[in-house]
């Protein structure tokens, strides 16, 4: 069930939605068989956590892009888009909670377009990994979406 | 003979309109690129106070409202010689030492060192022209609709 937006908390009310339906996205089962479960959800990437093996896999949700422009005298369109993130210590578990998450937005789509998130896209995926004294593995989507609000009278 | 077109206006109009639309889906996608370097880079950089990694920002080339290039800063002053390398050597570290690994008061030999950047856009470089052509699709096929 999508939340609201207001306009006055139109950013946090957006990264809300998505933050939810990321939220169920929680394991995925890799060759092992071992089932890998998401240990922390963030909005942004926690500094901290960075050096612990035990605290990946880490899903970041990040702060919505909002840039706006005249859609018509009384709206203003919201050309947004938002990126999240999966860090893990095995690339085949990163591979399949970016499907999973890719999945849960799309099949959300009826629900955010209820709260006004619209015509909802991937607009980029990006993958990198890095040795530190683990391998971590990162994979990332972006999505584009529109929105729109009542515009404020004045020129 | 002489040869006439007609029905041009639509052509015309999307002869006109496609720049614009290049523009905005290339300019987003190297912006795109950028993040995802600088991401990268923060997390293949070494950390000790983790100065070295809040001194990498990404920033526009010319301020205003259609940036087109942007550029990636490392403010830290051994960025250079973590990234580019540097003589083995030894340094003794004072008292008041600022680092959270090493304690001070202790001489110590330095040998190794940790590229970030390269690294990171080495990563991302390998798609980068897919992404390119994926933007040109996307401008021209939102041209034709």
């Amino acid at each position: 069930m999508a939340s609201t937006i207001s306009k006055e908390s139109m950013i946090p009310d957006i990264w809300k939605n998505f933050y939810d339906i990321a939220k169920t996205v929680t394991t995925v089962s890799i060759t092992g068989p071992q089932i890998i479960t998401i240990q922390n959800y963030v909005s942004s990437f926690p500094d901290q956590l960075i050096d612990s093996k035990s605290d990946y896999p880490i899903l970041v949700v990040n702060d919505p892009d909002a840039p706006t422009e005249i859609l018509t005298i009384g709206k203003t369109k919201v050309n947004g888009s938002i990126e999240l993130e999966i860090y893990t210590t095995s690339g085949e578990s990163a591979s399949k909670f970016l499907s999973k998450i890719i999945y849960a937005i799309e099949t959300s789509a009826k629900s955010l377009a209820e709260v006004g998130i619209k015509n909802i896209e991937v607009a980029d995926t990006s993958q990198d990994s890095v040795k530190r004294s683990f391998k971590l593995h990162s994979r990332s989507v972006t999505f584009d979406f529109t929105y729109h609000y009542a515009r404020t009278g004045g020129f | 003979m002489m040869i006439q077109m007609h029905n041009m206006g639509e052509v015309e109009t999307f002869l006109i309109n496609l720049p614009k639309k290049l523009d905005k889906e290339l300019s987003k996608t190297n912006k795109n690129f950028m993040v995802q370097v600088l991401k990268g880079a923060k997390k293949r950089a070494p950390k000790d106070t983790g100065g070295l990694k809040e001194s990498i920002k990404l920033k526009p080339v010319r301020r205003g409202k259609n940036v087109k290039k942007w550029k990636i800063v490392v403010g830290s002053p051994h960025a250079l010689f973590q990234e580019e390398g540097f003589t083995p050597h030894s340094f003794f570290a004072g008292n008041t030492f600022n680092s959270k690994k090493l304690p001070g008061g202790v001489t110590y030999f330095v040998s190794k060192w940790t590229p970030f950047m390269k690294p990171a856009v080495e990563e991302q470089i390998k798609t980068f022209s897919e992404k390119l052509n994926n933007a040109v699709d996307k401008a021209i096929k939102g041209r034709l609709k």
